[in-house]
């Protein structure tokens, strides 16, 4: 491996976290119901790691109502989205790829 | 799932993973509005052009709001009802932007013209198939589905060039034909992909 090992972003070098960001690049929204199911983490977690990446401004929470129901939505933003280019970038110079051997 | 810290081979894996896991619930059935629209089209458009043939009445054009009037419903309680409504895709929502103007294009523009000049549905059936091929095309191409971008280039451009000389009489069995090409077949070889 030729290139040096870059950094990688602490806060999205967790499981869980890495999970709800890489759904949310491929959606434009989601709910939380089906972020829990797809991800099969508990609500409590789940509702932390949100706090998280909110505060870091990667995702962006929406709260509102579907007919009489609360309903809360996510979204990935810009930063969000730059923040998991940048990671898999990161990841890529640790991965020992066949053809540079 | 948990928060613990994890490899770089296991990151790739959850992205990789969870890519899937969004994008086969938005493949599921993705065909079926094109089976739908594509069966409806190509059905009315027969009749239509068996029963012109048959009584040289122009009312029979009248014919062509059935299939708004069949389609909807059939297309919200066989597809739009059993969609997944906790989350929305970028890709699902662009095609479904290009068939909702082609919708309104296709149903308003009839209507508008009908009122004002009288047996314009055969000129207007013409510029629909037009219309029809470019929008399964852009499908395709955002799709990236070679067969449904070809069928939509191939029904625009053959299908405007042939009904500049086809017999008015028989514009109704291009329609048919057009649907077939890029919607029927191509919804129907998606849905069996997928299964």
């Amino acid at each position: 491996m030729s290139a040096a090992f870059k950094k990688l972003n602490p806060l999205l070098h967790s499981e869980l976290r890495l999970a709800i960001m890489a759904l949310l690049m491929e959606l434009e929204e989601a709910d939380f119901s089906y972020i829990k199911e797809k991800t099969e983490a508990t609500s409590g977690n789940l509702s932390i790691q949100f706090d998280k990446l909110a505060e870091a401004g990667y995702i962006r929470i929406e709260k509102g109502f579907a007919g009489k129901k609360p309903k809360t939505t996510y979204s990935i933003t810009p930063t969000g989205i730059e923040a998991m280019q940048e990671y898999v970038d990161a990841l890529k110079s640790y991965l020992i790829i066949p053809h540079e051997q | 799932m948990n928060t613990n810290e994890l490899s770089p081979e296991k990151s790739i894996q959850i992205i990789s993973e969870m890519l899937e896991k969004s994008r086969k619930d938005f493949e599921k059935d993705s065909g079926t509005p094109m089976i739908i629209w594509g069966a409806v089209v190509t059905i009315v458009s027969i009749i239509i052009w068996y029963v012109l043939k048959a009584t040289s009445n122009p009312y029979w054009n009248l014919l062509w709001f059935a299939i708004p009037l069949v389609g909807y419903p059939f297309n919200y309680f066989l597809y739009y009802k059993k969609q997944e409504k906790r989350a929305k895709n970028f890709l699902n929502n662009a095609i479904a932007t290009i068939w909702g103007c082609f919708g309104i294009i296709a149903t308003l523009l009839p209507i508008i013209a009908c009122t004002l000049f009288h047996e314009a549905m055969m000129f207007l059936t013409s510029w629909i198939t037009i219309i029809l091929g470019f929008a399964s095309a852009l499908t395709g191409l955002l799709m990236k589905n070679h067969w449904i971008t070809m069928s939509g280039f191939v029904v625009a451009i053959a299908g405007g060039l042939v009904s500049v000389f086809m017999d008015y009489s028989n514009i109704p069995l291009l329609m048919g034909c057009a649907a077939l090409i890029t919607l029927l077949l191509p919804g129907i070889i998606l849905n069996l992909k997928k299964k």
